[in-house]
């Protein structure tokens, strides 16, 4: 019976083990004595980094003919024709490339797993912003590229996104000139008789009206685990129009989401829009992937897309309708009734990881990547690109719609969306996600929500070792 | 015939056994590889849990039992995903063990194409769970999923359900792709103990007029306990530990409704928050201990001991 018993609690300290093994070489880095060890990973790295750039153009390079890099990156943020360029860059140089595309779900938690347990692909996608520091450990993780070639027509904006302390670490690769508005089909609207809505009343009455037509209203494919929080960011900076300072003080850990009425009336209202059945009845297991495809079905009449998406909602099959360009149309979700342009820098980008044995070759692809024809390929062959935050002379194809839409909001009447501008937020992403699902299955208060939000914030502060938390 | 003789035979017998027993020494360098590689990395994560280790800091303090307060605090959902686990422990291991055990009796006789349908109930079992999670991921999908859509061709369409998103149902459609992945494997488990009865019990049962029922209860029953002892610790234990299903077929969704103790320690870990990470896993080896602790103990009080 002892000896069972004994097995039994050996077995159990495996499991153990096996979950304290999971920080992997974190481990002795985060004993007190190590510490100047871990400080000093960093600026290794970079030596790592240096020398390799060191012995570029050299035989080093050719040397890299014949291996293979990896790019991992979550579902949708590599597309079809990026993949088509990797094809020619392995024609070109003999590098072959892997892409490791994973569902976006489940994509962060995989990445930082392998971060963390010192087995990072070779070149890894996260969006830039404030996490790359706190979330990603970019200065340990990543190669430093601010002597790359490419950095003088890379987009200073973009490059203090993916740069930390005066370092840029990374290479936006997205199409961060305009961000997600709400896409509506302008034959639907004009068949129930609805309007494009200014206020969130009038949102209310629009979405009703569809409803009533026969038309679910909103797509919003929740399935991802990301998209239906833009519905609040992309109009957050509202609160700060609304309510000067909000952010400051949210930074300086003077205010809390939970003590902020409009942030409570923001989510309530998507709650809102959720319960009367305005995004349908499957928008848990809709799929952002499959957006496109339903707007251009006609089953739905608006969805907060890109308004490069446009492009390929017409030329999408299910097309039957036979709708043209001119059919869609643009315009703000006004949630606690914004009426501020979303201004989105931050997007999906790429780092070369620093334990990576190919770090050259990853130098080699994103430089090729920023050739001024593979440019204008990616502009002209993925549809729901217009333009990407690089200046190598490629034409955009910003579309009539876009360049209109986007003319009618000055300086005054934009702003930062919300992740861009709050610390500690955009990191819990996926979290507050799940946290606007169980809200809208009546798991969770929006009070509960808010108030997981400013504890994750604290436990993420707290652990960075933020002053304003102590 | 016992004699006096034959009784000392039997005694020098058992004498033979003990000495045939191997000296402890011969299990040292094991012992020291388990140890190093497993004991002490499992003791250093306890230690681990009652410090504030994370990926955002390389200094490391003592925090006593703030995560483990946290953890139990009520404050956040972790009282939650314990609960679950444990339900998707009890309700697993019930169904599969009774699933399990029909299934082995029903196939120990002698039916036609007997080694077929063992081979079809066993099948799940041999495909990994994350493919078996990623299948049933599509055909559970509410708009495109096969099983809807064959109960709307079949006029069942009022049976059609958002299996994986409904939150009334998605914990059930787990648990339920989980059991049809498992029964397999413990109805061979089961098969191989009721192959060992012997006969002879079954054949002087039936002359003397048992019926089925009450061979099964008094002969098949009591003579597979040990062999259901065992089905159900490795049930336990891999319900208790279950990470993989959850993760493909709902990663703890909707919402927060199907999320379990490891789904949690994942999200964590991955978060860089090692140090609470470390704790749910403790909190789990203290349950894995209690449970096991009892459980060994029932299911094994008749057993003789040396």
């Amino acid at each position: 019976m002892k000896r069972k018993l004994v097995s039994l609690v050996l077995c159990g300290i495996m499991t153990v083990s096996l979950a304290a093994c999971g920080g992997g070489s974190m481990a002795p880095a985060a004993a007190p004595s190590e510490a100047p060890a871990a400080e000093e990973a960093a600026p290794a790295a970079e030596e790592k980094a240096d020398e390799a750039a060191d012995t570029a153009e050299t035989p080093a390079a050719d040397s890299a003919a014949g291996s293979t890099i990896t790019v991992m990156a979550s579902q949708d943020w590599v597309e079809d024709s990026e993949q088509e360029l990797g094809k020619k860059f392995e024609e070109e140089t003999g590098i072959h490339v892997d892409y490791q595309i994973v569902p976006a779900d489940q994509y962060q938690d995989l990445l930082l797993t392998r971060l963390n347990s010192g087995e990072g692909p070779d070149i890894w996608g996260a969006q830039s912003g404030f996490a790359l520091k706190t979330t990603y450990n970019v200065e340990e993780n990543a190669v430093d590229l601010s002597n790359e070639p490419w950095m003088s027509s890379y987009s200073t904006f973009s490059a203090e996104q993916t740069g930390v302390d005066g370092k840029n670490y990374g290479l936006t690769y997205y199409d961060t000139t305009t961000d997600y508005y709400m896409i509506y089909n302008k034959k639907l609207f004009e068949a129930a008789g609805a309007t494009v809505p200014t206020t969130y009343a009038e949102l209310l009455d629009t979405c009703d009206k569809l409803a009533k037509s026969g038309v679910t209203p909103i797509y919003e494919p929740m399935a991802d685990g990301w998209h239906l929080l833009m519905m609040w960011t992309g109009n957050g900076q509202v609160h700060e129009k609304n309510n000067p300072g909000v952010i400051d003080k949210l930074n300086r850990n003077e205010t809390t989401f939970a003590a902020e009425p409009e942030m409570k009336q923001a989510i309530e209202q998507l709650k809102e829009l959720y319960d009367k059945g305005y995004f349908g009845d499957n928008a848990l297991s809709d799929e952002f992937a499959d957006a496109e495809g339903y707007m251009a079905s006609g089953e739905f009449a608006i969805c907060m897309l890109k308004p490069g998406a446009i492009k390929t909602i017409v030329a999408s099959d299910q097309n039957t309708e036979g709708y043209t360009e001119d059919d869609f149309g643009i315009f703000l979700l006004p949630i606690c009734d914004n009426q501020y342009l979303n201004i989105h820098p931050t997007g999906p980008s790429r780092f070369i990881y620093s334990g990576s044995p190919n770090i050259e070759a990853a130098k080699q692809y994103l430089s090729f990547l920023l050739e001024k024809d593979n440019v204008q390929y990616l502009i002209d062959n993925a549809a729901d690109v217009e333009n990407i935050p690089v200046d190598v002379g490629q034409t955009p194809e910003y579309s009539k719609t876009t360049l209109d839409f986007l003319g009618s909001y000055d300086d005054q009447h934009s702003g930062m969306v919300l992740q861009d501008v709050v610390l500690y937020f955009n990191e819990q992403w996926m979290d507050i996600n799940a946290d606007l699902a169980a809200l809208f299955i009546g798991d969770m208060t929006s009070d509960d929500v808010l108030k997981g939000i400013d504890d994750r914030r604290t436990q993420l502060a707290e652990a960075a070792g933020d002053p304003n938390w102590k | 015939m016992l004699t006096d003789e034959g009784k000392i035979f039997i005694v020098e017998g058992y004498i033979m056994q003990k000495a045939k027993v191997y000296p402890w020494y011969f299990v040292i360098i094991s012992l020291l590889v388990y140890t190093v590689f497993s004991v002490v990395p499992g003791i250093m994560g306890i230690c681990y849990s009652f410090t504030d280790w994370s990926a955002y800091s390389p200094d490391l303090h003592f925090v006593g039992f703030k995560n483990f307060i946290e953890v139990f605090s009520g404050d956040n959902d972790y009282l939650r995903f314990i609960t679950n686990t444990l339900i998707f422990t009890v309700i697993t291991t019930i169904l599969k063990t009774g699933l399990g055990l029909l299934f082995a009796v029903a196939l120990s006789r002698n039916i036609k194409w007997k080694n077929f349908h063992r081979g079809i109930l066993y099948l799940p079992s041999i495909l990994p769970i994350l493919v078996t999670g990623l299948v049933f991921t599509s055909i559970l999908n509410p708009k495109t999923g096969f099983l809807n859509n064959f109960l709307k061709a079949v006029g069942l369409g009022f049976f059609a359900n958002k299996w994986l998103v409904d939150p009334k149902l998605a914990f059930g459609s787990v648990m339920a792709v989980d059991i049809w992945r498992g029964t397999g494997y413990i109805m061979t488990l089961l098969i191989a103990g009721i192959l060992a009865i012997p006969n002879i019990y079954y054949e002087a049962a039936s002359i003397d007029g048992a019926n089925a029922w009450q061979r099964f209860k008094y002969i098949t029953l009591p003579m597979l306990r040990q062999t259901l002892a065992v089905t159900i610790v490795l049930n336990v234990i891999y319900g208790l530990k279950i990470f993989d299903m959850v993760y493909a077929l709902t990663n703890g969704g909707p919402g927060h409704r199907t999320e379990v103790l490891y789904t949690s320690v994942y999200k964590m870990m991955s978060k860089g928050l090692y140090a609470e990470g470390t704790t749910i896993s403790s909190v789990l080896f203290i349950f894995m201990v209690i449970i096991g602790f009892f459980m060994v103990k029932i299911l094994t009080k008749d057993e003789v001991v040396e």
